[in-house]
């Protein structure tokens, strides 16, 4: 059976998820890592814009990736092999004021 | 510390963890704002309460109605008037014995380490990438405490960097975002309140880190979404052995070109030659009479001060709900002159405000649009030295 992760959206990556900021999906098996999620989450689930989301395999640039609420960097960015429960988030970085 | 400051000062000095020390701290720490618009609003309004001995607040822009609703440092008798300076009166209303200087300038690589250099603390409170990376370098380069904060819809974002051996903003984002995946308030919108708030969180910050009571938000990321009410504080990355300027080989040891940078000249010129003219060619447009239209997009309260004789005013946030009068303009005058179009041309005091109304221009069609560097400034300096513009 696929895990369950709650995904989470701020400073407008949600406008290319279906305008919503926070959901729960049920993953297939065959993705195991971030980087599996971000490639699955392009192909099934964005709903335009690629390019504002994507960038060689990974995130685009000014986009901040959060395993359960710490830096994806600190938990071992795209290799880090999703849980039950996770709760992953991208947020763009706001540049306004 | 006098009597009448430990009077004035008494409510904060009450507190337990707060005392005399911590208020003389403040008195003899200076703090630098960049930017006097939603964010440093409420961030210098607090700060020169706070009891610090001396601000600087850098802007190079003019308060607009458009700001009000955020700008509270600023009111409507302020319209046209530099926001720094609009920024600076407020603060001697409310506390005199504040010291407050006012940069009334743009920073760039060429003057932001000498602005920088005599501050202690500095707040980003500006609203674009290429200036959030430039006041990251130079306080990585002056060696300066940075707090950083953004604001955009209903969302917030702030951080302290450069703090007891802490990430700077490089070490997040080592790689600007692609032009063209940024947006700022005068495209997105911004709730007033919103940047209100993180201008408070960066006061806050400042007072404290300034009192030695420390830093909260280093290699912290603190995310506030009033939509959903939430508030996140997330760890972040510590400072990393790698980054190109506060790692261990950095590559960059002096300020570079910030717009190259970000990509930003891609994004705001595609076709940068026909992007942008100089004044002196514009004074040659006008001398052999060219057929052109000529838009001064600055608010109309600036604009009825002094003006060039051709030009027609709409404000920048009027463009788009004025598209179309500008392309029957440019048809009118096209058709005048019998040829198939003729270019448009925008001004403004500085050329910022014209720059940033080019995309505007573009999303509403195929605009043959140009701006003039340097603007009524540098038209005042170059050509005709009797404009009445300051």
């Amino acid at each position: 059976m696929g895990k369950n992760i709650t995904l989470s959206f701020g400073g407008g990556m949600e406008i290319l998820f279906n305008n919503t900021k926070e959901r729960e999906i049920e993953l297939p098996d065959s993705v195991v890592n971030i980087k599996d999620l971000i490639a699955y989450m392009k192909d099934e689930l964005l709903q335009e814009r690629p390019e504002l989301f994507v960038l060689n395999d990974s995130v685009r640039p000014g986009i901040i990736v959060l395993i359960n609420n710490a830096d994806w960097e600190i938990e071992g960015g795209l290799e880090y092999e999703l849980e039950d429960d996770d709760e992953i988030t991208f947020i763009s970085t706001l540049h306004g004021g | 510390m006098s009597k009448e400051d430990l009077d004035r000062y008494s409510r904060q000095i009450l507190m337990n963890n707060f005392n005399k020390d911590s208020q003389l701290k403040l008195l003899n720490t200076s703090v630098l704002i960049i930017g006097a618009g939603g964010l440093g609003s409420t961030a210098i309004l607090y700060l020169g309460s706070a009891g610090f001995g001396r601000i600087g607040i850098v802007d190079n822009d003019v308060v607009e109605e458009t700001n009000l609703h955020r700008q509270v440092i600023h009111d409507e008798t302020k319209i046209g008037l530099s926001k720094a300076v609009s920024a600076q009166q407020t603060i001697k209303k409310l506390n005199s014995k504040c010291e407050c200087y006012v940069y009334k300038l743009l920073l760039t690589s060429e003057n932001a380490l000498s602005v920088i250099k005599p501050y202690d603390i500095v707040i980003d409170a500006t609203d674009n990438v290429c200036a959030t990376y430039l006041i990251n370098d130079a306080c990585i380069l002056t060696n300066k405490i940075l707090i950083q904060a953004s604001a955009l819809r209903m969302e917030g974002q702030l951080s302290v960097f450069n703090y007891n051996n802490g990430p700077c903003y490089r070490c997040l984002n080592p790689i600007p975002p692609p032009a063209g995946t940024v947006t700022k308030c005068n495209v997105s919108g911004v709730l007033g309140v919103v940047p209100g708030i993180m201008g408070c969180f960066q006061a806050v910050e400042a007072i404290k880190i300034a009192a030695g009571l420390g830093a909260n938000y280093s290699q912290k990321l603190l995310i506030y979404d009033a939509e959903l009410g939430k508030v996140r504080v997330v760890k972040t990355r510590p400072k990393q052995e790698n980054c190109s300027i506060c790692g261990k080989n950095p590559s960059i040891t002096s300020l570079i070109d910030y717009e190259d940078f970000c990509n930003m000249k891609k994004c705001t010129n595609p076709n940068m030659s026909k992007d942008r003219i100089t004044v002196e060619e514009y004074n040659e447009i006008l001398k052999v009479n060219k057929p052109h239209v000529l838009i001064d997009v600055r608010p109309k309260e600036a604009f009825q001060l002094s003006n060039l004789p051709n030009a027609i005013n709409i404000p920048k946030l009027e463009l788009s709900n004025n598209a179309q009068k500008i392309k029957d303009l440019l048809k009118k005058k096209a058709e005048e002159a019998n040829v198939s179009e003729v270019p448009l041309y925008l001004i403004c005091r500085s050329s910022a405000t014209s720059l940033n109304s080019i995309p505007i221009l573009k999303e509403q069609g195929n605009f043959k649009v140009s701006y003039i560097i340097g603007g009524l400034l540098e038209w005042k300096k170059k050509i005709d030295p009797s404009f009445q513009i300051e």
